[in-house]
């Protein structure tokens, strides 16, 4: 294009669900009482965070006392940049100021490890000063996020707060760590949720029928969160690839996703990265490679774990993260960068197993895994073979 | 609700029906639902029949003759009441009142005893007669009232609404009318009837229809031949004075029939062949995705034409099955390879999924031609069901959309009946400034300086008109002052009107702004 490049409206097509679009597990979620306990239970895709959000909204336009709550701040920022002005923080933020506004007191905190400033809670402490506290009943509507991912002690210390309505929505095919994280049950157990106040969803909404396939490859069974059913094939959706690459094709690569975020630019890809010293590396590499292109260069954003999560979800781009930091997060279309890089546990296969399983169902459209040819790769034990389920591109 | 028709009356166009006891016919006519079929077919524009709800019908009085809608009045049968709420706890019931005074045609008629009869209405509608079975769909521009047991429950439906970016409530007053809603059990339901006509059928291609009316509306402001492209699918005449391309030729037929079955040219033939296909496969549940379903319709087509043309057509289905994966083509290189209207717009439909992004795509290569074949199969896509509210909310809008889809569906499946005239079609702002002999009158140059007033646009001039004489110019912390010892002798603001009409077609506009300019200009 001699006459430069042409202007463009990056906006990304992020907007309330249309009634069409919602199924009837969805709206049976989206119908339950606005008081009381309730649990979603879904996979990735399944529209839970949806429900949760549609949830916070109603409240808000009902005056009706509430607080969403979210894991970390790159969901803060994606989930208020879907629906704005609603009254959110991250759990950790919020539940100090919470305790402290109930019992006047300071909740207690671990120290920081060293050179470090975050201070986690100390939930023994936490306990010991709720153990003699007597609660008023808290008309607040606790609306919470990826509840999988807070510890039971988080929802033991909420009741004992005084806390009385509840919409949970979680998936314990993430990521569990005993005591760290909460399964389905212990959310039961600990907001005493009856079985009538939970709904299962079941259908994957977000990614396509090859990229939802290739995420049950690495679906580790557990049961108390059905595997979302796989939605319905569409071949256009491509089979996700793995794409090997020389180390001197590397700058072909990053031409590659230029000129498929020029096509696409109110697409956000995403670029999961299993450390910072690859995440540092692509941002460079997109950053500064020449490619003709018909529209000015994507944005290229990242982050990192701990600093300010100053990102656009609502504009088409390029978002370079962590693996760390993509839970609950969804992209366009998402490159898994140099897997060679991630670590496996060969005594806990099924770690590495819900990385993957995260990091891939993060896509509404392809997935591509990205890895250096010639190196030696950890995880090749749980990379699928079949090529209807993983194509494979060699240098 | 509020209308206003245009001016041909029932009366008009069939004397010998129109001059029917019209005292029978009026009066609030009740189809017995559920709230969330309700708000489905708020979305949709019209009252559909089960298959139009694709996955998610709740069951209700809609299901009980597929196809027909069963309306009632004065009061509801309990049984109605009951299927409508046989889904569980969250089937709210409601009542939805239709005026029916421009409805004419074949329906069936019951009186209290409960036996159906058909009879062309309103001529042969008795007083007695409590409830009717008319061929789906009816315009939702013809609701009166929509009625709930409890003003909670009428509330809760306006909150509902809003949970969904194409549920537009803001023109609908739900109330409360717990004697309505507590049913009548002594009247007969279901009636027994024989065999009905099947109009149980997902009204696709009118719903595109209603798509592809939106989309010109908002694309209409860009140009003077969008507005007419605009116009001509509202009001489709016998010979629309068209267009040179061939694929946009036969627009008007289309928007009249629901096809161009008798277009003797290829790209038109394929063109809207793809429009209904995708339009079709809007409600086709295992249809999958719909760029799929373009792109294995023209591998279809590509397979019976002639060898130069269906050469071309699977090269280009190749290059775009191919877009999906990590291509290395820029757009201008897509166009460039396949240079043809018909292979942009193709290329527009895989790379774009919404007709809000279609709004929004820019590039040198397209021409008003095609952004108008591109609106067809987008709106095929989408459907106007699928479009959000604020691509439908310009004042007069959906009644002119909802009234003309529901008509041109009655069309297709042939059910004879006649829904009276349509709103007056929506008037595009651009089609509202029209320039003209000498340029803009004042109430148009007071409308575009609000408009860009409002919407901030750097098009604004101002003009001081000084005379002859001497200035001093002075400057000081507060800026630039020209002083002069006389009367000043103008100050004009106004619009540059180049840049504000290339503006004006940039963007969709909110209502509110949209109404406060259109009261200028009235």
């Amino acid at each position: 294009m001699s006459e430069g490049p042409i202007q463009i409206d990056r906006r990304r097509d992020f907007r309330l669900p249309r009634i069409d679009e919602l199924r009837k597990r969805q709206e049976d979620a989206r119908a339950l009482p606005m008081v009381g306990r309730h649990l979603v239970i879904g996979g990735p895709g399944t529209g839970k965070s949806v429900v949760a959000l549609l949830r916070a909204r109603r409240c808000a336009e009902m005056r009706t006392p509430y607080v969403f709550l979210v894991y970390n701040r790159l969901l803060h920022r994606a989930s208020g940049q879907l629906m704005p002005r609603l009254r959110m923080s991250t759990w950790e933020h919020w539940f100090p100021r919470a305790f402290q506004e109930v019992t006047r007191k300071e909740c207690p905190k671990r120290e920081a490890a060293p050179g470090k400033s975050y201070q986690p809670i100390d939930w023994d402490g936490v306990n010991q000063l709720l153990e003699t506290h007597d609660p008023t009943p808290n008309p607040q509507i606790v609306i919470i996020d990826e509840g999988q991912d807070m510890p039971p002690v988080f929802y033991r210390a909420l009741i004992r707060l005084g806390f009385e309505n509840f919409f949970v929505v979680a998936d314990q095919n993430q990521q569990i760590i005993d005591g760290k994280n909460s399964s389905r049950a212990d959310i039961e157990d600990e907001l005493s949720i009856d079985s009538e106040n939970v709904v299962e969803l079941l259908e994957n909404f977000r990614n396509s029928h090859p990229t939802a396939r290739l995420a049950r490859e690495f679906y580790t069974g557990d049961p108390a969160t059905p595997a979302p059913e796989l939605p319905p094939v569409a071949r256009l959706s491509k089979v996700p690839l793995l794409y090997e690459y020389d180390d001197s094709r590397f700058a072909v690569l990053i031409r590659k996703i230029l000129k498929f975020s020029d096509l696409n630019p109110n697409q956000l890809i995403g670029i999961i990265a299993p450390n910072n010293e690859v995440r540092e590396a692509y941002v460079k590499a997109l950053g500064t490679i020449e490619v003709p292109l018909d529209y000015p260069r994507p944005v290229i954003q990242t982050y990192v774990s701990g600093s300010d999560a100053n990102l656009r979800f609502d504009e088409g781009g390029i978002m370079v993260i962590n693996q760390q930091s993509c839970k609950g997060l969804e992209f366009d279309f998402v490159f898994i960068a140099d897997i060679n890089r991630f670590l496996y546990n060969v005594s806990d296969p099924d770690d590495a197993k819900r990385r993957f399983y995260v990091m891939i169902a993060r896509a509404k459209g392809r997935v591509v895994l990205l890895k250096q040819s010639g190196r030696h790769c950890p995880i090749n034990p749980i990379i699928p073979t079949n090529s209807n389920i993983l194509e494979r591109h060699a240098p | 609700m509020p209308r206003k028709k245009a001016n041909n009356s029932p009366d008009e166009l069939l004397p010998g029906l129109g001059s029917a006891p019209r005292q029978s016919a009026s009066g609030c006519w009740k189809l017995v639902t559920n709230q969330r079929n309700l708000l489905y077919m708020l979305a949709a524009g019209m009252v559909i029949p089960p298959r139009g709800f694709g996955h998610k019908y709740y069951q209700d009085s809609l299901s009980t003759y597929p196809g027909w809608i069963p309306l009632f009045r004065p009061r509801v049968p309990a049984e109605a009441i009951r299927h409508a709420t046989s889904e569980g706890r969250a089937s709210v019931p409601c009542l939805i009142g239709f005026r029916l005074d421009q409805l004419i045609g074949q329906v069936y008629a019951a009186g209290e005893d409960g036996r159906l009869r058909e009879i062309t209405f309103p001529n042969d509608l008795s007083a007695r007669d409590v409830a009717l079975l008319v061929p789906a769909p009816l315009p939702i521009s013809w609701i009166d009232t929509i009625e709930f047991r409890t003003a909670e429950e009428a509330a809760g439906c306006v909150t509902d609404a809003k949970d969904f970016e194409n549920v537009p409530i803001s023109d609908f007053t739900p109330r409360s009318n717990a004697k309505a809603l507590a049913g009548d059990d002594e009247l007969p339901w279901p009636p027994v009837v024989g065999a009905l006509a099947d109009f149980n059928i997902s009204p696709d291609v009118p719903l595109a229809y209603g798509g592809l009316l939106a989309v010109l509306t908002q694309l209409a402001n860009r140009s003077n031949r969008l507005i007419d492209f605009s116009r001509i699918a509202f009001d489709p005449g016998e010979s629309d004075p068209m267009s040179s391309d061939a694929m946009l030729e036969p627009l008007g037929k289309w928007c009249k029939t629901g096809n161009i079955v008798q277009s003797s040219d290829l790209t038109a033939k394929v063109f809207w062949g793809a429009v209904n296909r995708v339009a079709q496969a809007r409600s086709d549940l295992e249809s999958g995705d719909p760029v799929d379903v373009l792109l294995d319709y023209l591998g279809e087509q590509a397979a019976t034409l002639e060898e130069k043309f269906g050469a071309r057509l699977v090269q280009l289905v190749g290059d775009l099955r191919n877009l999906s994966g990590l291509s290395d083509k820029t757009i201008s290189e897509i166009f460039e390879r396949h240079p043809k209207p018909f292979s942009r717009v193709m290329t527009m439909y895989c790379l774009r999924g919404s007709s809000a992004d279609l709004l929004r795509f820019r590039h040198p290569l397209l021409t008003e031609d095609d952004y108008a074949a591109a609106a067809a199969l987008f709106a095929a896509r989408d459907g106007w069901l699928g479009l959000p509210v604020v691509m439908r909310d310009l004042p007069g809008m959906w009644p002119a959309v909802v009234d003309r889809m529901a008509a041109l569906a009655h069309r297709i499946i042939g059910s004879g009946i006649q829904l009276g005239n349509v709103s007056p079609r929506p008037i595009p702002l651009r089609e509202l400034l029209r320039v003209g002999e000498s340029g803009w009158n004042s109430r148009q140059r007071a409308a575009t300086l609000e408009l860009a007033k409002r919407l901030k646009w750097d098009c604004i001039r101002t003009t001081v008109s000084l005379g002859k004489g001497e200035y001093c110019v002075r400057i000081d912390s507060q800026g630039v002052h020209i002083e002069l010892n006389r009367d000043i002798g103008a100050v004009k603001t106004d619009v540059i009107p180049k840049q504000f009409l290339q503006r004006l077609g940039e963007q969709m506009f909110a209502r509110q702004d949209e109404e406060a300019v259109r009261k200028i200009l009235a």
